[in-house]
C-alpha cells in the first residue's frame, strides 16, 4: 500500500485537457472509448502509484469496455480520479462500478441534450444565416458554443466530477451501491430504448402469392411488432456474448460477413 | 495561390479537422474561413457549407454508430465547387459520395482501431507505460488519415476517381456495408447490456422498448421516465435497508452491499 498521493491543480488540469482533446479519437469496436481514458489518466495515475504492479493494475481497469457521450463522460473521469487519489487500487472495483453503471444512463442524457439537441439548435442556427451569406455570424456563433462548452459544460463537469468522487467515497459509502442500483435502472431503460433506435435492420424480401405481392418487412414483420429485427439480433449477439469465444471482435466480423451475405442474396436493404 | 500549394493545405486541414471532430470539437467550426481562405472565395464557401450544414441536421452519432459524413462532404464539395467554379450543384455531387464513402472508413477505422486498444493493453502488461501512451497518438492519427485520405484523393485525382472507386465495387457490396454500419451497434449494446444487472430489472428494459419501438418517443422523454423509475428503486431499497436495520439490531444498516 502506497503513501496517499496529493494530486497538484496541474495533475488535474493535465488530465482535463489530456481527454478533452483526444475525447472519442480512440473509438473502437471493442473497447469504445476506454483507451482514451487511460491516455488521459496515465501521467496522473502514475503520480499516485509509484509501484508499477498498482500503477498496471488502475490501467488495466481503465482499458476496460467503456461508453458514454465525452461531454459526460468528463465527470466519471474527474470522479474515478478523486477516488483513486484517496483509496489506491481499493477504488478500483468501486471505480469501475460507478463508471458501467452511470455510462448508460449519462449518454442517454448527452446525447439527447447535446449531441442531438443542442447541436441540433445551433446547426440550424448557424446553418440558415450561411445560406444568407452571413459570412461572420455562423463561425462566430459556432466558435462562442464550443467556448460555451469547453469552460462552461466540460470544465466543471470535469471539476464537479472530481469534487463529487470525493464526496461519494467520504459521505455515501455504502449507499453508492444503492445509488448505482437506480442509476442501472436509468440505464436499463435508456438501453431498452435504444434497440428499436440505434439499430436499423430491414429485410427486402417480397413473398408472391398468385398476383398479391407481400412485403414482409411492411405487410408481415412490422405487423407482428416494431424493430422485431433488431430486437432478435440483440437478443442473438447478447447470447453468443455469454460464450467466451464469442469476443466482441469476432461479433463485430460476424455481423459485417452477415451483412454482406444478406446484401448479395437481398435478404437485408439498406435502412431509411 | 497555386493550385498544387491549396492541395496541400485543404488535406492537411482536413487531417486537423478529423481529430478535432472526434476530440476537441472547436476547430470544426472555422470550417468555411479556412476553405474562403485557401480557395479565396469566402460567401460561396460560407454558403456551400451552410447548405450541408443543414442536410447534416440530426444525422449523428450516437453510441458507436456510423452516419454520412456531412462536414467532410460540406469540406470537399464546397473546396472542389470553388476551385472549379462550377457552384452548389458539383459541390453536393461530389460531396454525398465522399461523405457516403466515408462510412465505410469509419467502420474500418474503428475496427482497425481495435488492434490499437489491445496492442496498447498488451504494452501496459508488459508496464512499457512509455511505449503505450506514444501508441495511442495512433488513435487520433487515424481519424485524421479517415478524413485526409479521401479528400487528398479528391483534390489531387479530381472527382472521377470517387466515382471510379465507388463503381469499382459491386452494388452488393457497397450496401452491404451500409447494412453493416447501421447494425454494428447492436454489439455495442449487447455488451453494455452484459455489464447491466439486466436479468434483475429486464421489466426497464421492456419499458425502455415498449417506450422506443411502439410509443416513439425521444431519447429525452424516455430518460425522464427511467429517471422517475430510478427514483422509485432508490426510495424503495432505503426504506428496505432501514426495515431490515430495524428488524435486526445486532446487525446496524450496512448489511444491504452485496
Amino acid at each position: 500500500m502506497n503513501e496517499p498521493v496529493k494530486l497538484t491543480k496541474r495533475d488535474k488540469e493535465k488530465v482535463f485537457w489530456r481527454y478533452t482533446i483526444v475525447a472519442n479519437s480512440l473509438f473502437n469496436y471493442a473497447s469504445m472509448e476506454a483507451p482514451s481514458l487511460v491516455y488521459a489518466l496515465s501521467p496522473a495515475l502514475r503520480t499516485i502509484y509509484k509501484d508499477n504492479k498498482e500503477y498496471k493494475a488502475s490501467l488495466k481497469n481503465q482499458f476496460k469496455y467503456f461508453n458514454t457521450t465525452p461531454i459526460m463522460a468528463e465527470s466519471l473521469i474527474g470522479a474515478s480520479l478523486a477516488m483513486e487519489e484517496k483509496d489506491g487500487t481499493k477504488a478500483l472495483e468501486p471505480v469501475q462500478s460507478l463508471k458501467t453503471s452511470l455510462m448508460g444512463p449519462f449518454a442517454g442524457i448527452g446525447d439527447s441534450v447535446f449531441n442531438v439537441m443542442m447541436n441540433t439548435i445551433i446547426g440550424s442556427i448557424t446553418g440558415s444565416l450561411a445560406l444568407s451569406g452571413n459570412l461572420v455570424a455562423p463561425p462566430l456563433i459556432g466558435f462562442v458554443w464550443a467556448m460555451i462548452m469547453l469552460f462552461g459544460v466540460k470544465r466543471p463537469l470535469f471539476y464537479g466530477g472530481y469534487n463529487s468522487g470525493i464526496a461519494i467515497v467520504e459521505r455515501f459509502g455504502d449507499q453508492l451501491s444503492r445509488l448505482t442500483d437506480a442509476a442501472s435502472v436509468l440505464g436499463i431503460t435508456v438501453v431498452g430504448s435504444l434497440i428499436p433506435t440505434v439499430i436499423k435492420l430491414e429485410t427486402g424480401l417480397q413473398m408472391k402469392t398468385g398476383k398479391v405481392v407481400t412485403h414482409v418487412q411492411a405487410d408481415m414483420l412490422d405487423k407482428i411488432m416494431p424493430a422485431l429485427l433488431p430486437l432478435v439480433v440483440t437478443f442473438a449477439i447478447y447470447k453468443l456474448l455469454d460464450n467466451k469465444k464469442w469476443t466482441p471482435t469476432k461479433c463485430i466480423f460476424l455481423v459485417i460477413a452477415l451483412s454482406l451475405v444478406c446484401a448479395f442474396f437481398g435478404i437485408l436493404t439498406v435502412p431509411k | 495561390m497555386p493550385v498544387v500549394l491549396q492541395n496541400c493545405l485543404i488535406t492537411l486541414f482536413a487531417f486537423i479537422w478529423g481529430i478535432d471532430t472526434v476530440g476537441f470539437q472547436v476547430i470544426n467550426v472555422l470550417t468555411p474561413l479556412v476553405v474562403g481562405a485557401i480557395t479565396g472565395n469566402w460567401t460561396e464557401a460560407i454558403t456551400i457549407s451552410g447548405t450541408f450544414t443543414l442536410m447534416g441536421l440530426g444525422a449523428v452519432s450516437i453510441g458507436g454508430s456510423s452516419v454520412p459524413n456531412y462536414g467532410l462532404a460540406g469540406l470537399i464539395g464546397s473546396y472542389i465547387a470553388i476551385r472549379s467554379g462550377t457552384g452548389l450543384n458539383t459541390a453536393i455531387a461530389i460531396g454525398i459520395p465522399v461523405g457516403l464513402l466515408a462510412i465505410q472508413l469509419d467502420i474500418l477505422v474503428k475496427t482497425l482501431m481495435n488492434f490499437v486498444a489491445s496492442h496498447a493493453e498488451h504494452l501496459a502488461d508488459e508496464e512499457k507505460f512509455q511505449q503505450m501512451n506514444r501508441f495511442l497518438y495512433l488513435g487520433p492519427i487515424m481519424y485524421g488519415l479517415e478524413i485526409a485520405i479521401p479528400t487528398g484523393i479528391v483534390a489531387f485525382m479530381g472527382t472521377d476517381v470517387v466515382k471510379a472507386i465507388l463503381a469499382f465495387f459491386p452494388k452488393w457490396f457497397m450496401s452491404g456495408l451500409s447494412i453493416a454500419g447501421a447494425m454494428l451497434p447492436v454489439v455495442g449494446i449487447a455488451i453494455l447490456l452484459h455489464y447491466m444487472p439486466i436479468k434483475r430489472y429486464f421489466n426497464y428494459l421492456a419499458i425502455g422498448f415498449l417506450a422506443a419501438a411502439y410509443l416513439q418517443l425521444p431519447v429525452l422523454a424516455i430518460s425522464i421516465l427511467g429517471a422517475a423509475f430510478a427514483f422509485k428503486t432508490y426510495v424503495d431499497s432505503k426504506k428496505q435497508n432501514a426495515a431490515a436495520a430495524t428488524a435486526d439490531n445486532s446487525n446496524q444498516g450496512d448489511d444491504y452491499d452485496e
